[in-house]
């Protein structure tokens, strides 16, 4: 049995180092084993907010590589690179080989909960912007809105699907590391999103308004999920109100640029009623 | 009230009176008054043919028994027979000592009483202060309106009874007042606190308390709810993580797989149970400032429905939205997190009661001042009677106190905690459904 196979994970966030933080043992494994059947490779585990700051420390944290017998029967990831990028300059703090790359934090723990813990990272110039999603078994609202205002990337409740944990924490990391892999495979074009240029398959190439850029990233980093309108124009224009026609001309001259056919959408769908998703190619 | 109570006392009045009246006269006046010593030493005083008074037996028994003297006044004014008449009563009588006398009714502080005798005066004196005696005189014209006077001291009496019947009539009214407003406070579960002075203090006191008692056994319960829901959580989510991963492991048999399968989905069942019963505590007790604000509905439907299909899991039950043209700007004050719960509940409630699969359809319309969210499925649907029973047990979890203390009956709180919702929103939800021709609930909102 494996923990895995939830929806591809992008090559680039493969090595990304993840630190997952929960005094429940169990959970924690899981949680861990969950992301590396998911294809992440480097993934620790910490029982507690003290563990979690030494192993930022550089001091020896349970690393738990996939264990079958300590597992039930868990197998090791299949990607099992341990080799790092090597990439510093990623998302927006200077990551160096060690640093972990995001969080997954229970938010109920004895001694240190997830919200000081948070705190006591962002005092340390290397994570003041790292990435952060919390498990919570509480769905207060408050405690969302605590987590969030501290500057936590996202929220989990429990009880949670696997799949649910691998697409928030692809999204977060794709929306976190987006720079790195700035490619875009689809059906009909290939799109460099540091240049917002688009390479078309029938060799002509056309550049992205920075409201089509806006809305291709967005798309982008939920690839394979439909998105809200109203998330589109938040992400465009700050609100939800009034954009939707606005929103639907830029995503007509979006499909010109990135269809092969705009009137038959084969990468930009739509989702009557809903919103847009964008189908990668392969 | 206050007639009644005036009506007793003049009768209570009246019979006191009667029964005074009837024990003096009794006690006084039958064998005993003077009178009829007077009456009985005038028929024993006699005169002879000598002109010798002589006073029989039975007048001077009478006499002796009370202690009394007696005198005759003859005409001239000299005293014509006496017995066991005092030293300082005089021997003689001038007209003017008679008319005193028979106006003050004593003679010498003796009280006095006249008798009229063709022979002379007959005076009986009885030991001083036996008697009391006031001779009164009015204008005719007073006694005439005496029945007025009376009328008019009773009238002024029943004034003062009637002031001080309103005035502690008010004083309990506004003492009971805040005693009532408690105890319709508390029969609402709201907290109660009562600061009464004087003779109601206890009672304001024992109210206070009481609600503190009822107060700590809501918050006792709220938090044992929330503590279960809490702790059930990071275990479930280890059901539900290693049930799907054995469901999707390919290496294991079909039946295997299978049953995963059936172990991931009823551990999405409690999941829905255990966030219903958290959404109910909280409807139960942090409800009174709801947390209103401006909700988009086209938006909170489409993020509703959009988490829905994101996840993928669930193929059997293909969700669909559909947003009324005029429905596209509708706006309601509400709670967002408890709209889209109950949206939710809407739509679990339609794959739970078709488990084979059904379609369920979102729709959003404008009716007059409402926003109508239906979500209305293709299932099986059920039966009238079953409708109706539905209908009365809703109508049942209305009138609870609690939400979450409608739990335990048939089907967990799915369609009360819609209900409870959309009524805290000042809505209201209605159902239909037909024999295999699916099932709606829509929810009726103001909009905002």
């Amino acid at each position: 049995m494996a923990l895995g196979g939830f929806g591809m994970v992008d090559e680039h966030l493969r090595d990304k180092r993840i630190l997952v933080v929960d005094d429940e043992r169990d959970l924690a494994s899981m949680v861990a084993a969950i992301l590396r059947g998911a294809g992440f490779a480097r993934v620790d585990v910490a029982h507690s907010g003290e563990e979690a700051l030494a192993a930022l420390d550089g001091r020896p944290v349970r690393s738990r590589p996939a264990n079958p017998q300590e597992h039930g029967g868990l197998r090791p990831a299949p990607s099992s690179r341990v080799t790092s990028s090597g990439n510093s300059t990623s998302c927006e703090h200077g990551a160096s080989e060690s640093a972990y790359q995001l969080f997954v934090l229970d938010v109920m723990m004895p001694g240190m909960d997830g919200f000081e813990l948070l705190t006591r990272l962002r005092e340390r110039p290397a994570y003041t912007r790292a990435p952060v999603v919390f498990l919570t078994a509480k769905d207060e609202p408050f405690d969302r809105v605590s987590g969030l205002s501290l500057g936590a990337d996202d929220y989990i409740a429990k009880p949670f699907l696997p799949q649910e944990l691998v697409l928030r924490a692809t999204a977060v990391l794709r929306r976190c590391y987006a720079e790195e892999s700035p490619l875009l495979e689809l059906d009909a074009c290939r799109v460099n999103l540091a240049t917002a240029e688009v390479l078309r398959a029938d060799g002509e190439t056309a550049l992205l308004t920075a409201k089509e850029h806006e809305i291709l990233s967005v798309l982008a980093r939920n690839a394979g999920r439909i998105v809200t309108i109203d998330s589109l124009c938040e992400a465009c224009w700050g609100t939800s109100f009034g954009y939707e026609n606005s929103l639907m001309a830029h995503i007509r001259r979006l499909r010109e640029k990135i269809e092969a056919n705009p009137s038959k959408p084969a990468s930009l769908v739509t989702a009557r009623g809903l919103g847009y998703k964008l189908v990668k190619r392969g | 009230m206050f007639v009644a109570l005036a009506l007793l006392i003049v009768m209570v009045d009246f019979f006191l009176y009667t029964l005074i009246a009837y024990r003096e006269s009794n006690e006084h006046y039958n064998d005993d008054s003077p009178a009829t010593a007077v009456r009985a030493v005038d028929a024993a005083l006699s005169r002879g043919e000598d002109g010798a008074w002589t006073l029989s037996e039975d007048g001077e028994q009478a006499l002796d028994e009370r202690g009394a003297w007696a005198l005759l006044v003859d005409e001239s004014g000299a005293v014509a027979w006496s017995q066991r008449v005092p030293d300082e009563v005089p021997r003689s009588f001038s007209p003017n000592d008679v008319a005193m006398a028979a106006h003050y009714a004593e003679i010498a502080d003796y009280p006095a009483f006249f008798w009229d005798r063709d022979d002379g005066l007959l005076v009986v004196g009885f030991p001083k202060g036996e008697y009391w005696h006031e001779s009164l005189t009015y204008p005719a014209s007073t006694i005439a309106n005496l029945p007025l006077y009376v009328l008019l001291v009773f009238a002024v009496d029943l004034g003062i009874l009637f002031v001080l019947y309103a005035v502690a009539r008010r004083r309990t009214q506004s003492a009971v007042g805040p005693i009532v407003d408690a105890l319709d406070a508390l029969s609402e579960g709201r907290a109660a606190e009562l600061n009464l002075k004087g003779d109601l203090r206890e009672i304001g006191q024992r109210i206070t308390e009481t609600s503190g008692i009822i107060e700590q056994k809501d918050a006792a319960r709220a938090n044992w709810i929330r503590g279960v829901s809490h702790d059930i959580r990071t275990p479930l989510s280890m059901i539900l993580g290693y049930a799907d991963a054995i469901a999707a492991d390919e290496g294991a048999s079909d039946d295997v797989r299978a049953d995963a399968q059936v172990i991931r989905a009823q551990g999405l069942k409690i999941k829905d149970l255990v966030t219903d019963l958290n959404t109910a505590s909280k409807l139960d007790y942090d409800m009174q400032p709801l947390d209103l604000e401006r909700v988009h509905l086209p938006r909170l439907l489409r993020s509703v429905v959009v988490e829905h299909v994101n996840s993928g899991l669930d193929e059997l039950h293909p969700l669909e939205l559909d947003l009324d043209e005029n429905a596209l700007d509708a706006v309601v004050l509400a709670d967002e997190r408890l709209i889209g719960r109950a949206v939710e509940n809407a739509i679990a409630n339609a794959r739970l009661h078709n488990e084979r699969g059904c379609r369920v359809q979102v729709t959003l319309a404008v009716r007059g001042e409402r926003a109508l969210v239906r979500v209305a499925d293709d299932g099986a649907g059920t039966s009238a009677e079953e409708l109706a029973e539905l209908k009365a047990r809703l109508a049942r979890a209305r009138t609870a106190r609690s939400a979450a203390g409608s739990y335990g009956e048939e089907h967990g709180l799915g369609l009360v905690l819609v209900d409870r919702i959309v009524r805290a929103h000042g809505g209201s939800i209605s159902i239909e459904s037909e024999p295999e021709r699916g099932f709606s609930v829509e929810l009726s909102l103001p909009l905002a």
